[in-house]
């Protein structure tokens, strides 16, 4: 069989990674937040939004009401967590960036 | 600490547009942003950047309304139905597009005629004055006048024009058409922005000329062309200012404009005069009062030298003798001009009586389109019972089935407004060309014309699917479901509907040909005047009083017959004069009045009934005139010789009667005409030798108009000389005649393919449901011919209604339309059967084309069907 081919922006697959970091707790804020924290980038938070949105119709993620809080004006989150399909696709990306990776001939490395 | 909350507008503004889905969401990251920082500038900036089509509110966000919802699905539905039978669907948009397509063009040139002069801020308070009612040229004095003595007007000024005139820039001689000459008040009523130089001294000095944008560019391109010096007509004059090019809807198309002080204390008349008159409303004068003022000063003024020539004793009893004649100095809005004083137009004139017909023909063949539609759908109904009928067993009611057969309309429609669109643009170049206007595609798409034809859309859904609509949402659920359907009365209606089809195109194609043999009628007419291998030089005047020379010169070229001098010319505008009669009881005359030299009646090959022609050796002659028949039997003279006529204060002598000619358009008859004496004494008439006329006889005659050039050049070194073909002005005269014919052709062609289109779908349905019955026919042996006679009886029956419907209205419409003209064809009956004839075969050719497949069959496969 065929191996499956997934086709990933540069943002939907940084988004994507983070989702699954970040275990069903991943939220609009909490991604922009955490895209900050590990790379030092700034995302608009309506970016994300789109990006989670477009993953979410390709089915990589999928979304559940989460809780009410204070500080978000009584307004509960949409929770996103990982699909298997999602799973699957990170696996792919992950796998076809090492397979060129090392192809790369490194002829400095290691000889000294 | 103060709370702070984010901006209540903004949130608004963002549960405005966002989706349901998303708007929780949304909203509580943004508030936990702003609780971080809060900003209201970043709070926004936010909402904006959300602000994306996807997060946007659309159609499906408003489906709970369950109507928007069924007219989805009506949409649906519709366009489901059309793909199942696209060739029915293809000859209704075809049909109806083309019909649109007319109606749109027709509506972009009845706005644009509608719209002449309206881009003048004030043109509401712009007036033409005219003489009486129609004379076009007012006195000179008029507008001087005006300004002291009528307090109604702002401002009058005193121009004429539009001409053409000979710029000499450097070494350049160019002849630049657009020209008016104009008093220092024209910017005051011609109310047009100044580009450069200063609009109230623009004319102040007699020797200024305001240019055009656009001729400031032709002649000295990107550099000023301010104080430059343009010799014009000869004399020098200095540019004071540049003005926005004038749009090509005014009647007055002027692009440069050259000044012409009057003298105020020269000697004027009132009678006569060359300029023409604008003038100014003020903004707190009624129209009323002005019209009044200006019967006042026509009294005054024109008053005293009127009842001097008519020999009234007063002006009361002048006014009483010429009660159809307004006796005053008439002013006209100039926004009217185009429309309903088109004699007053400098510009190509408009013709309201032509615009009502065009735009009934227009609606006329979008009828003949909605019939299509409305017969095809009605016909075809019986193969949607079913679908009505499980519609209605399901719930719906009658109202929703209407709507749903509407949208199919709609839909169509709105397919055939698409396809018009793009068949108005291509015709464009050709529309132009019989309406002499300059249409881009702006125009087509101009919010106007796109309002309009949002409107055409709507009429035409309504007309087309009404009557379908209401036949279809009746049908009995029972019976439709039980295939038991009768459509009663159903195709009586539709063949109705044909019949007004073949009316309207036998119409049509009736008053086209008839247009086109009354032209030809009109062509061939003997006009008794010898028009062949004549020129015209048109600036003769410049010749000067070396014409002598010019004319003895002229003949000793090989190929040149003879060669005279007139003011006018035929069939290129003759002047009116007026004269009386003293043995008549002093009765004023009204004639066409022509300056002629010497040989003017060889040129044309006048044919004299009495006395002699002018002699133009003997200088007693400039006291002697010419009439002709019409002249002479209207003045009632039994033997005009030696009669005397008097335009004060001189005397004229009747020495010779000439045969009637025709000088000017068919459509009028003869006019009473007065031939005099064209001196060519320099300063009395250099008008009379305004044309020189040249007879010539050679086959070449491009290598004669170059050995005139060079003669001319040898008398006049600074202008080219301006030659003409009197054929060509001759046949000019028809243009508008022959335009309508065009215009009418065009119209009967789209009519006739529409009807055929009908014709055809109309032939196809009808062989589908008697499919059975030709084929027992057949099988009972019937031979194909008399299967496909059969088949056309019907259909030949309503041609021959129709058309003969169409020949009667057409009939009275065109004893109404030559009426117009004093020289007409006789409406014979070959031009009435001839359309019929041909609607008949076409008839026959669709019908037997249509029915010959299905006569030849095999009987066994139509039976097999079930």
């Amino acid at each position: 069989m065929k191996t499956k081919s997934y086709q990933l922006g540069e943002l939907e697959e940084l988004v994507l990674i983070i989702v699954a970091i970040l275990k069903e707790k991943a939220y609009g804020v909490k991604v922009v937040d955490e895209i900050q924290d590990q790379i030092g980038r700034k995302v608009n938070i309506s970016a994300v939004h789109t990006v989670l949105d477009r993953l979410e119709k390709k089915g990589f993620v999928s979304s559940f009401m989460g809780g009410a809080s204070a500080e978000r004006g009584g307004r509960r989150k949409r929770l996103f967590k990982v699909t298997a399909e999602g799973s699957q696709a990170i696996e792919f990306v992950h796998k076809t960036r090492n397979q060129l990776y090392y192809q790369i001939t490194k002829p400095a490395t290691g000889m000294g | 600490m103060k709370e702070r909350n984010p901006p209540k507008w903004a949130l608004r503004f963002l549960q405005f547009y966002c989706k349901d889905r998303y708007l929780e969401q949304i909203e509580g990251d943004l508030f936990e942003l702003f609780e971080r920082h809060p900003s209201t500038i970043g709070f926004t900036w936010n909402i904006l950047r959300f602000f994306r089509l996807r997060y946007m509110k659309g159609f499906d966000d408003f489906e709970q309304l369950a109507i928007l919802a069924m007219i989805k699905n009506y949409l649906k539905v519709a366009l489901r139905s059309l793909l199942k039978q696209k060739n029915y669907a293809a000859i209704n948009i075809v049909g109806l597009a083309i019909a649109l397509a007319s109606c749109m063009l027709i509506t972009m040139y009845i706005l644009h005629e509608k719209s002449y002069d309206n881009f003048f801020k004030e043109g509401d308070r712009m007036y033409r004055i005219t003489k009486n009612e129609f004379g076009n040229y007012t006195p000179p004095l008029l507008a001087h006048v005006i300004r002291e003595e009528v307090p109604q007007f702002d401002v009058a000024t005193r121009s004429s024009g539009v001409f053409d005139a000979f710029f000499e820039i450097g070494s350049k001689q160019v002849k630049q058409d657009g020209a008016v000459r104009a008093d220092q008040y024209f910017f005051d009523v011609f109310d047009i922005n100044f580009l450069k130089g200063n609009k109230e001294q623009a004319l102040s000095k007699p020797n200024s000329v305001v240019l055009s944008q656009q001729i400031a560019l032709k002649y000295f391109g990107d550099n000023s062309p301010m104080d430059e010096i343009i010799k014009i007509d000869g004399d020098n004059f200095i540019v004071t200012g540049v003005f926005e090019n004038l749009p090509y809807n005014t009647h007055y198309p002027f692009t440069y404009v050259i000044a012409d002080h009057l003298n105020l204390n020269g000697i004027y008349y009132w009678t006569g005069g060359s300029g023409i008159t604008y003038a100014k409303l003020s903004k707190n004068s009624s129209y009323a009062d002005a019209y009044e003022s200006l019967t006042k000063i026509y009294k005054k003024y024109a008053g005293p030298e009127i009842i001097k020539w008519t020999g009234h004793e007063s002006f009361k009893a002048m006014k009483e003798d010429y009660p159809d004649r307004k006796h005053v100095y008439f002013p006209h809005p100039i926004r009217s001009i185009h429309l309903t004083q088109p004699h007053l137009s400098h510009n190509e004139p408009g013709n309201s009586e032509a615009n009502n017909i065009f735009s009934l023909v227009a609606l006329g063949i979008l009828f003949i389109a909605c019939i299509n539609y409305i017969n095809m759908s009605t016909a075809r109904s019986t193969l949607r019972s079913k679908e009505v009928g499980i519609r209605k067993t399901l719930g719906s009611f009658r109202k929703q089935v209407l709507l749903q057969f509407l949208t199919e309309s709609v839909l169509i429609t709105f397919f055939a407004i698409l396809m018009a669109f793009i068949i108005a643009i291509l015709s464009l170049k050709f529309f132009n060309e019989i309406t002499l206007r300059a249409f881009s595609l702006q125009d087509v798409v101009s919010l106007e014309n796109l309002a309009f034809t949002f409107l055409l859309f709507l009429l035409t859904s309504l007309m087309a699917g009404a009557y379908p609509a209401f036949i279809i949402s009746r049908f009995n659920p029972v019976e439709a479901l039980r295939g038991t359907l009768k459509l009663k009365g159903k195709s009586h209606f539709r063949n109705i509907l044909v019949v007004f089809q073949f009316a309207a195109s036998v119409f049509l194609i009736t008053i086209s040909l008839v247009i086109y043999s009354q032209v030809d009628h009109l062509l061939n007419q003997d006009m008794k005047i010898d028009l062949n291998k004549t020129m015209v030089l048109r600036n003769g005047y410049q010749i000067g009083d070396k014409y002598d020379l010019f004319k003895q010169e002229l003949e000793q070229l090989r190929e040149i017959e003879i060669v005279s001098k007139s003011d006018h010319v035929p069939f290129m505008g003759i002047n009116n004069y007026g004269y009386t009669a003293p043995d008549q009881g002093g009765k004023a005359f009204n004639l066409d009045n022509i300056f002629a030299g010497s040989d003017f009646e060889q040129v044309f090959k006048l044919e004299l009934v009495k006395g002699r022609f002018l002699n133009p050796t003997s200088l007693l002659d400039t006291s002697k005139v010419l009439l002709n028949e019409t002249a002479v039997k209207e003045i009632g003279w039994n033997n005009a010789i030696g009669k005397k006529l008097m335009r004060d204060p001189f005397v004229y002598e009747v020495v010779g009667v000439v045969k009637d000619f025709n000088y000017q358009s068919l459509k009028q008859k003869i006019n009473p005409m007065i031939i005099r004496y064209g001196a060519s004494v320099y300063d009395i008439g250099i008008w009379h030798q305004n044309n020189i006329l040249v007879k010539y006889h050679s086959e070449n005659a491009i290598a004669l108009v170059e050995d005139i050039q060079k003669k001319w050049s040898t008398f006049v070194t600074d202008y080219p000389v301006d030659i003409s073909f009197l054929e060509e002005a001759f046949n000019k005269i028809y243009d508008g005649e022959r335009r309508f014919g065009q215009i009418f052709t065009g119209f009967s062609i789209l009519a006739l393919i529409i009807a055929s289109l009908g014709l055809f779908s109309l032939m196809a349905f009808v062989l589908q449901r008697r499919c059975k019955e030709i084929t027992i026919r057949k099988v009972f042996g019937a031979p194909a011919i008399s299967i496909i006679t059969l088949l056309s009886k019907e259909f030949s029956v309503i041609a021959i209604l129709g058309g003969t419907i169409g020949i009667l209205g057409s009939y009275y419409w065109l004893q109404e339309w030559l009426n117009g003209y004093s020289y007409r064809v006789d409406l014979k009956w070959s031009y009435l059967a001839l359309p019929l004839l041909f609607i008949l075969v076409l008839t026959w050719i669709v019908v037997s084309g249509k029915s010959y497949h299905a006569a030849i069959s095999n009987p066994s496969s139509a039976l097999k069907e079930e």
